[in-house]
C-alpha cells in the first residue's frame, strides 16, 4: 500500500463521515418546528421567518415546486404516515387536506385563533382549518379583447367565439382539478361530461399549470384562460395587458370557486407544541393581511382589515356545495377528465 | 479474496439499488397477495391497460425509439468527426457540444419554448407570418435528441479514443468507406447500442419536456397515478412495462456484445489519431453540419437565456445562494460515492453481464416512485438516514449508478485479461493488483464519471423533490420553483450561473485530463 492509496481511502472516510455528520447535525434535538408547505415559496418564506423572529423556534420548511404540488408533499406524508418528521402541513387548498384526514395523517387542533373563521371554510373536527383564501377567476389578454366582451362565465371557454383561444392548466392537478370537481357536484356528472367535452371540442388548450396559463394570456397565445387571484394578481400589479373577471356572478349564474389555504397538524408530530405555536401565527389576522398584500389573498377572519383593491370574499357569490362534497367528485371527475385530455 | 470482495458488492448493490424498489413492491402488493385471486388480478391489469393507456405507451416507445435513433446519428456522425478526422478546431467543439447535455432538458425547452412560442422573439423575428406549432411530438423527439446527443457522442468518442491504433493503421490501407464499414462501425457499434440505450431510458421516462410540448406520454399516467390519484400501487403496475422493456433490450445487447471482443488499449492510442482525410467539400459539410447543431443545441437557447435574464445575476445568485452551497456539497458528495461504487460495481460484475444490465431499470422507473420507493424503506430507521442529507446521496445512488458503471464498461472493457492475469502469476494481491494496475488504466474513467455524475446530481429534480429533508433546498429545486412561478429573469440567470460553473468545471477536466493523462 502506497500514499496514494491511504490518501484516497481517507477521503471516501472523511466522506462517509461528513454525510453522516450532516444527519447527525440534521437530526440534533432542538426547540423547532418542521413545516410542509405547498403555498408559494415567495410568500409563505418571510411568514414562516416572521415567527422565527417572534418566537425564537427555528423552522425547518420544505416546500412543494409548482410542477409537483401535490404530488411531491402529500404522497411524502403518505409515505411517512407511521413515522412523520412533518409537524404542520400548510396546504393551499382543502381537497388533500381532507383526503389526509381520511387516510389518518393528520392530527385535530382547534386554534384559538379559528373561532372567528366561517364554519364553511374549517373541518368540523378541527382535523384542518382554512384561512387567507383564492379564488378561481378568468384572466384575459386586453389587447386581443375589450372589456366589454370579456368572458364572464366558465361556459365561455366551450363558446365557439373563442374556439382555440382558451387555456386552462392541467385539470387533474391542483386547483384545476377542484374546479372541476366542484363543477362535477354542482352539475352532476352526465352534465358535466358534456361540459368537459364541449371544452376539448372547442379546442382548449390545457397547459403545465395555472401560472402558464396567465404567461399564455399575457403573450396572447391564448386570449383568456381560468387561473387562481394570485396568479392573476401577479400579471396585474407587473402591468401586462391582461385583467380579471370572477366567473358566473350574475344573478343566475353558478358562483364562483372560493377556497382557502388550509394548515394542519400531523398526526404524531415530533415537536406538537411548537406545532400548534405555528398553527396559531398562520391563523392570525396579521398573517392574513400580510398574505391579502402580497399575494391578494382574501382573509375568512372578521378581524382582517385589508387594502381595497383586495377584494372581499363574502361580496363573491360562491359555488353553493361544499369541500366535502367536492371532495367525494373528486376521483369521478379526475377520471373522467384524464381520459378525455390525457390521451 | 476476489470472490469475498464480489460479495460485498453484491450486498452493496442489493441494499441501494433493489431494497427500496422491491420493499415498496412488497409492501404494496404483499396484502392483497394474501387472498390468491388471480382472476381479480387479471381483472386489474385489464382495467389498469386499457386502449388509452397503451396509445400512450406505443406514442412513449415511438419517442423514446426516434429520439434514441436520431441522437445516435447525429453523436455517431459527431464522434467521427471529432475523434478520426482532421478538422481543425475539433477539440473547441467537441467541448462545446457537450455543454447541452448537462443542462437539464427542462430548461433547453424552456428556452426553445422562449424563442418559437408566440411570445418568442425568434418566432416573430424570422417568422412572423407562418404559425409554427412546437407542441407536437415531432417537436418532442427534436427537442429531446439535441439535448441527449453528447451522450451517444461522448460513448462512441470513448471507444474511437480506446481503439488500438495498429489495427487502424493497418485497416486503413483498405481505404475509406471499406475501413467505415468493416474496421470502424462493427468495433463502435456496441459504444452507439448502449449510448442510444441510455437515451431511450431516458427519453421514455422525461416528463417535463413532453408536459411543456403538451405532448401526453405514458410518463404523464404515472405521473397521474400519484399527483391525481394517490395511488401508489397502479404508479408501480404501470412503470412495470417500461422496465421490462428497457431489461429486454439491454439483456439482448448484453447476449449479443458477448460474442464481440473488445480491443486492447496502448497508452498512445488515447490520443485522437487523423486517420480520415477530409476533402475540402467535405470538411466544409463537416463544418456546416457542426454549425447546425451548436446552433440549436447551445446558442439558440443560451442567448434566449441571456435575453431573458436581463443580466439580473447578482440578485438571483444572492436569493439561491444557500441553494447553491447545498447542491455542490450534496452533488459533490454523492458524485464521488457513486464513481466509486461504479468502479467498483463494474469490476466486480463485468463477467456478469445479466445483473449489470438489469440495473438500469432506475432509468425508466418515474423518480416519484424511486423517491416513495426510499422514504418507505429509510422512514423510521433507528439510525438517521431519511430526513437527512444521506437520503439524496442514496436517491441519487439509485438513479446515476448505472451512468457510472457504463462510463467505467467503457473503459473497463478495453482492459486485456491478461493484464490480470499476469498480476495473479507474479502474486500480487487483489487490492494491489486493483490500485497499482487496474486504477491508472481506468482514471480517465473515474475523472469522466465523477463529473458527470456531479452535473446529473446538480440537475436532478424529480427524486430530490420527493425525499429532501426539510430546511435544505437544493439549486434545482430552486430552479424549478422560480420557472413555475414565472420569475423567468431568474430562471435563466440561475440556469447560466449553473451553465457557467459546469462549464469551468468540465473546462477543469479537460485540463487535468491535458495535463496529466
Amino acid at each position: 500500500m502506497n500514499i496514494k492509496f491511504i490518501a484516497c481511502c481517507s477521503l471516501l472516510l472523511a466522506t462517509v463521515l461528513i454525510i453522516l455528520l450532516m444527519g447527525l447535525a440534521a437530526n440534533k434535538e432542538e426547540r423547532k418546528v418542521v413545516v410542509y408547505v405547498s403555498h408559494d415559496q415567495d410568500y409563505s418564506e418571510p411568514i414562516l421567518k416572521e415567527f422565527e423572529e417572534l418566537t425564537g423556534i427555528e423552522v425547518v420548511a420544505l416546500y412543494d415546486t409548482e410542477a409537483t404540488k401535490t404530488v411531491g408533499l402529500v404522497n411524502r406524508l403518505l409515505a411517512e404516515k407511521d413515522n412523520p418528521i412533518a409537524d404542520v402541513y400548510w396546504n393551499n387548498e382543502p381537497m388533500r387536506s381532507i383526503l389526509l384526514k381520511k387516510e389518518g395523517v393528520l392530527e385535530p387542533y382547534c386554534s384559538p385563533n379559528a373561532e372567528d373563521i366561517p364554519s364553511m371554510y374549517k373541518d368540523g373536527e378541527c382535523y384542518w382549518t382554512g384561512f387567507a383564501a383564492r379564488a378561481r377567476v378568468i384572466i384575459y389578454n386586453t389587447e386581443k379583447i375589450s372589456d366589454d366582451e370579456a368572458p364572464s362565465s366558465i361556459y365561455d371557454l366551450a363558446s365557439q367565439k373563442w374556439e382555440g383561444k382558451a387555456c386552462i392548466a392541467k385539470p387533474i392537478l391542483g386547483s384545476t382539478s377542484t374546479h372541476a370537481a366542484a363543477i362535477f357536484a354542482l352539475l352532476g356528472n352526465e352534465k358535466a361530461k358534456e361540459f368537459f367535452q364541449s371544452l376539448k371540442a372547442n379546442g382548449v388548450q390545457v397547459v403545465e399549470s395555472n401560472s402558464m396559463v396567465r404567461d399564455q394570456v399575457v403573450s396572447g397565445e391564448c386570449y383568456f384562460g381560468l387561473t387562481d387571484t394570485d396568479d392573476a394578481y401577479d400579471a396585474v400589479i407587473a402591468g401586462k395587458p391582461v385583467n380579471m373577471v370572477f366567473p358566473d356572478q350574475d344573478e343566475d349564474g353558478v358562483g364562483n370557486l372560493v377556497f382557502p389555504n388550509t394548515v394542519m397538524m400531523i398526526h404524531g408530530a415530533p415537536h406538537p407544541e411548537e406545532a400548534k405555536k405555528l398553527i396559531d401565527f398562520l391563523l392570525s389576522t396579521k398573517v392574513e393581511e400580510k398574505l391579502a398584500e402580497v399575494a391578494l389573498q382574501m382573509p375568512l377572519k372578521k378581524s382582517s382589515s385589508v387594502p381595497e383593491y383586495v377584494p372581499k370574499v363574502e361580496e363573491i357569490k360562491p359555488m353553493n356545495i361544499s369541500f366535502e362534497e367536492i371532495y367525494e367528485k373528486l376521483e369521478v371527475s379526475n377520471t373522467f377528465i384524464r381520459n378525455v385530455f390525457l390521451s | 479474496m476476489y470472490e469475498r470482495f464480489k460479495h460485498f458488492i453484491y450486498f452493496i448493490l442489493f441494499i441501494l439499488l433493489f431494497l427500496p424498489p422491491v420493499y415498496l413492491f412488497l409492501s404494496v402488493f404483499l396484502p392483497s397477495l394474501k387472498i390468491v385471486d388471480l382472476s381479480s388480478l387479471r381483472d386489474y391489469i385489464f382495467i389498469s391497460f386499457d386502449a388509452r393507456v397503451m396509445l400512450l405507451f406505443i406514442r412513449t416507445l415511438s419517442v423514446g425509439v426516434f429520439t434514441s435513433i436520431v441522437s445516435g446519428i447525429i453523436g455517431l456522425i459527431l464522434a467521427i468527426i471529432f475523434e478520426c478526422s482532421d478538422i481543425a478546431h475539433k477539440n473547441i467543439f467537441r467541448f462545446l457540444l457537450f455543454l447541452p447535455f448537462l443542462v437539464p432538458p427542462y430548461l433547453f425547452t424552456f428556452s426553445w419554448l422562449a424563442s418559437l412560442g408566440k411570445r418568442g422573439s425568434l418566432a416573430g423575428i424570422t417568422l412572423p407570418n407562418i404559425p409554427i406549432n412546437i407542441y407536437n411530438p415531432l417537436a418532442l423527439i427534436g427537442l429531446l435528441s439535441l439535448s441527449f446527443f453528447p451522450l451517444p457522442m461522448f460513448i462512441i468518442s470513448l471507444g474511437l479514443r480506446n481503439m488500438d491504433r495498429n489495427i487502424i493503421d493497418a485497416a486503413r490501407l483498405l481505404g475509406g468507406r471499406r475501413l467505415m464499414r468493416r474496421i470502424l462501425l462493427p468495433l463502435i457499434w456496441p459504444h452507439v447500442f448502449v449510448s442510444c440505450i441510455f437515451v431511450f431510458s431516458l427519453s421514455v421516462s422525461e416528463y417535463t419536456v413532453p408536459s411543456f410540448l403538451r405532448v401526453n406520454t405514458y410518463s404523464d399516467e404515472v405521473f397521474a397515478q400519484l399527483a391525481a390519484f394517490y395511488d401508489i400501487r397502479r404508479a408501480m403496475v404501470y412503470s412495470l412495462p417500461l422496465v421490462l422493456v428497457s431489461t429486454i433490450i439491454t439483456i439482448l445487447a448484453s447476449y449479443y456484445f458477448r460474442k464481440l471482443s473488445f480491443v486492447t488499449i496502448s497508452g498512445s492510442s488515447r490520443k485522437g489519431v487523423n486517420f480520415i482525410t477530409l476533402s475540402k467539400h467535405q470538411k466544409l459539410l463537416a463544418y456546416s453540419f457542426i454549425a447546425l447543431i451548436t446552433l440549436l443545441a447551445l446558442l439558440v437557447p443560451m442567448g434566449m437565456m441571456l435575453i431573458e435574464s436581463e443580466l439580473s445575476f447578482f440578485n438571483a445568485i444572492i436569493l439561491a445562494r444557500k441553494s447553491i452551497v447545498n447542491s455542490i456539497l450534496i452533488g459533490g458528495i454523492s458524485a464521488l460515492i457513486i464513481t466509486t461504487l461504479g468502479f467498483l460495481t463494474h469490476y466486480s460484475l463485468k463477467k456478469t453481464r445479466l445483473l449489470a444490465s438489469i440495473i438500469t431499470f432506475p432509468l425508466v422507473v418515474a423518480s416519484p416512485v424511486m423517491g416513495i420507493s426510499l422514504i418507505n424503506l429509510y422512514d423510521g430507521l433507528p439510525i438517521p438516514v431519511y430526513g437527512t442529507p444521506i437520503i439524496l446521496t442514496l436517491g441519487y445512488s439509485l438513479r446515476f449508478l448505472p451512468f457510472s458503471i457504463f462510463i467505467f464498461s467503457a473503459f473497463c472493457s478495453q482492459i486485456s485479461p491478461s493484464v490480470e492475469e499476469s498480476c495473479r502469476v507474479c502474486a500480487i494481491g487483489f487490492f494491489n493488483s486493483l490500485w497499482k494496475i487496474i486504477f491508472p488504466l481506468v482514471k480517465g474513467g473515474f475523472v469522466s464519471s465523477l463529473i458527470l455524475i456531479f452535473i446529473f446530481c446538480l440537475g436532478e429534480v424529480g427524486v430530490t423533490q420527493m425525499v429532501a429533508p426539510p430546511g435544505f433546498q437544493t439549486l434545482s429545486m430552486r430552479i424549478e420553483t422560480l420557472m413555475h412561478y414565472g420569475n423567468y429573469r431568474y430562471v435563466s440567470s440561475l440556469s447560466l450561473f449553473m451553465l457557467t460553473f459546469i462549464f469551468l468545471l468540465y473546462g477543469l477536466y479537460g485540463w487535468v485530463y491535458r495535463e496529466y493523462g
